[in-house]
């Protein structure tokens, strides 16, 4: 069988393509040059600031200086925050800040600010854009008047025999400016299509790679998040199974047993109104234990005092009702988290508070729920038997559970005879 | 009597209507929101308001502070709060200003309507009558209940919730003699100071069993 041939964008006149290909190489080293050019606005203040934290570090060995370094790496950051603009406005795609939340006072942002490895990774852009930013583009610019020149070279011999030089080498003969330009220019052309777009790219993977997230940190915690949404993905399964079989086999077994009692005394109502009655009261009876059962569900699904009063009531709540006495300590004003995040942490509380009475014998229990940026923290320290073993199959593996399906992080201490500390922290989104 | 109710859903408040009138009551005003509970009081001025917890326009607990708002204003006013699920904190809330005209019932509660016409009684002559499912939660904390018998618990609780002896012993099945040894006994044991059977034995009980 024959196939008809099909046409190819190749049977277009071959000039026409060789134009194009010259253009789009030209546009490409074109826009290299723009790159390399922007660059070195990045690069001055790179080299000169390369001195200056070395000052800094050099005080900070005489401590003095420790306070100055967070406010110079903070100078560092809006540094790289625009060259990451930069770099990302040229690849047209975002490159995220990495760094970790800084707070608190100079030594606590100092600490956090040393041990996030991406002020490192920063340093290493600094030091090696500084050195090498400024050098790409001087030659990139340069390259293109130079190539002109090379191009004209025989006029420039012509108008000035003296002192014209093609690329440091000084002409004096006519066989000279006709053929020592060719290999120039050549040179010249090879570089702004070859090299000019090599550095260009070179040092915007140098801006993605060093201040964008590292790649492993990166893929370490998109595995832990596919983890924990896994998990809670199979926690809210289990949940919903668990409400439909509370709300089938309790509560809709209930109304049915209800409504036969009411059949039935429907039909003695007349003849046995002893009878009748007895059902009656019966039928009375199963729905006010429908509506206990109904209420607990309701209770499971979202505690009702949480959606009253937010966290803060229904942690007053929660601790008041207690055989131990509970101190809570909660800024009054704490901002209203997502409703997941409340839940749990409410359950945190409950069950926590459960584990202390049911287990530890300890009489003191101190409550500590906070807002800190992003991150709602409890910790709940109680000054009991301690020992407690998540292994042992207490609460505390359901708080663990809950707390890791909202990616939150849980921390136990609890050496034996020195209480028990339980420590949360939920991300509350925004 | 002459009866303000603040509910907002349509079925639940034709049914205490119902139950009022039925029973030779007079529904004189009806709130279907928070902000609306305070005016109809003032306009009305009725012998016991009865109000829902969770009402317009932000469900959360609107009918509770309007509740406490409105002993606040109108001292002595007997209110008796209806919730679909009780909660202890908001019983102690409603108790700070006085156990005198307060009662905090389940919604449950009106289906049996003898029982809940009663509650009604006591509360407008300033008696209290407090949900048995509040009263278990105050009483599942104390080690000191722990000193008392079966029967003493069952007659403490039902002291808590507001009720006399009289009533005590029609419950329990029981002579009214029992009931006051029993009480007697309660009293001794958690080393309350004696009081009759009026509004200041409830308050000495509830005080009592108030957390902390």
């Amino acid at each position: 069988m024959v196939y008809p041939a099909t046409p190819r964008p190749a049977d277009k006149p071959a000039t026409l393509q060789a134009r194009g290909i010259m253009r789009a190489a030209i546009t490409r080293s074109l826009r290299a040059t723009r790159i390399l050019a922007t660059g070195m606005g990045s690069a001055v203040p790179a080299l000169l600031g390369l001195p200056v934290l070395l000052l800094v570090a050099a005080m900070c060995l005489l401590i003095v200086g420790l306070p100055t370094l967070p406010e110079a790496l903070r100078v560092q950051r809006v540094l790289t925050r625009s060259e990451r603009n930069r770099a990302a406005a040229a690849l047209g795609h975002l490159i995220p800040a990495p760094y970790r939340p800084v707070r608190g006072g100079w030594r606590e942002r100092l600490v956090i600010m040393l041990r996030d490895p991406s002020t490192w990774r920063d340093l290493i852009w600094q030091t090696v854009h500084g050195c090498l930013g400024l050098l790409f583009g001087f030659f990139a610019i340069a390259l293109w008047p130079a190539l002109v020149i090379e191009v004209t070279m025989p006029v420039w011999w012509w108008l000035f025999p003296r002192g014209t030089v093609s690329a440091f080498v000084p002409i004096t003969t006519w066989t000279q400016a006709l053929t020592l330009p060719f290999g120039q220019s050549a040179l010249a052309v090879a570089a702004l299509l070859w090299l000019v777009p090599l550095f260009a790219r070179f040092q915007l993977s140098l801006a993605e790679n060093l201040l964008g997230p590292d790649r492993a940190e990166l893929t370490e915690r998109v595995e832990q998040l596919t983890e924990t949404r896994t998990e809670a993905l199979e926690a809210h399964g289990a949940e919903l199974r668990r409400i439909e079989r509370d709300l089938h086999d309790g509560v809709q077994a209930h109304l049915v047993a209800i409504a036969v009692r009411l059949g039935l005394a429907e039909r003695a109502f007349t003849g046995e109104p002893d009878t009748a009655l007895r059902l009656l009261q019966d039928a009375r009876g199963g729905i006010e234990d429908t509506l206990g059962q109904l209420r607990g569900v309701i209770r499971g699904i979202y505690p009702p005092i949480l959606s009253d009063r937010g966290l803060g009531g229904a942690v007053h709540a929660l601790a008041g009702g207690q055989r131990v006495a509970v101190a809570v300590h909660m800024p009054a004003d704490l901002p209203r988290a997502p409703a997941a995040v409340e839940a749990a942490a409410y359950f945190v509380v409950a069950e926590s508070l459960t584990n202390v009475s049911k287990h530890s014998s300890a009489d003191h229990v101190d409550l500590t729920i906070a807002r800190d940026g992003t991150t709602l923290r409890i910790m709940v320290r109680d000054n009991g038997d301690g020992g407690a073993d998540p292994a042992a199959g207490s609460g505390l593996v359901g708080i663990q559970r809950r707390v890791a399906a909202l990616d939150g992080r849980t921390s136990i201490a609890s050496p034996a005879g020195a209480g028990t500390t339980i420590e949360v922290e939920l991300p509350c989104g925004s | 009597m002459r009866i303000v109710i603040a509910e907002d859903n349509t079925l639940l408040r034709e049914g205490i209507v119902l139950l009022a009138t039925t029973a030779g009551h007079e529904v004189v005003g009806i709130a279907a929101s928070g902000p609306e509970i305070l005016p109809a009081l003032l306009k009305h001025q009725p012998d016991i308001a009865v109000i829902d917890v969770r009402l317009p326009p932000g469900f959360r607990d609107e009918g509770l502070r309007a509740a406490i708002e409105a002993r606040a204003q109108l001292p002595g006013l007997p209110v008796l709060v209806l919730s679909q699920y009780v909660e202890q904190a908001y019983a102690t809330e409603l108790l700070a200003g006085g156990a005198r005209g307060i009662g905090y019932l389940l919604k449950d509660r009106i289906g049996r309507v003898e029982e809940f016409l009663d509650a009604l009684d006591r509360v407008a002559a300033g008696g209290t009558a407090l949900d048995p499912e509040v009263v278990t939660q105050l009483m599942s904390r104390g080690d000191p209940l722990d000193a008392l018998t079966a029967r003493e618990r069952e007659v403490l609780a039902l002291m808590a919730q507001g009720h006399d002896n009289a009533t005590i012993a029609r419950l329990l099945v029981v002579t009214e003699r029992a009931v006051t040894k029993h009480v007697g006994n309660i009293f001794r044991k958690l080393d309350l100071p004696p009081s009759d059977s009026g509004h200041r034995r409830v308050l000495a009980v509830l005080a009592y069993l108030q957390p902390n």
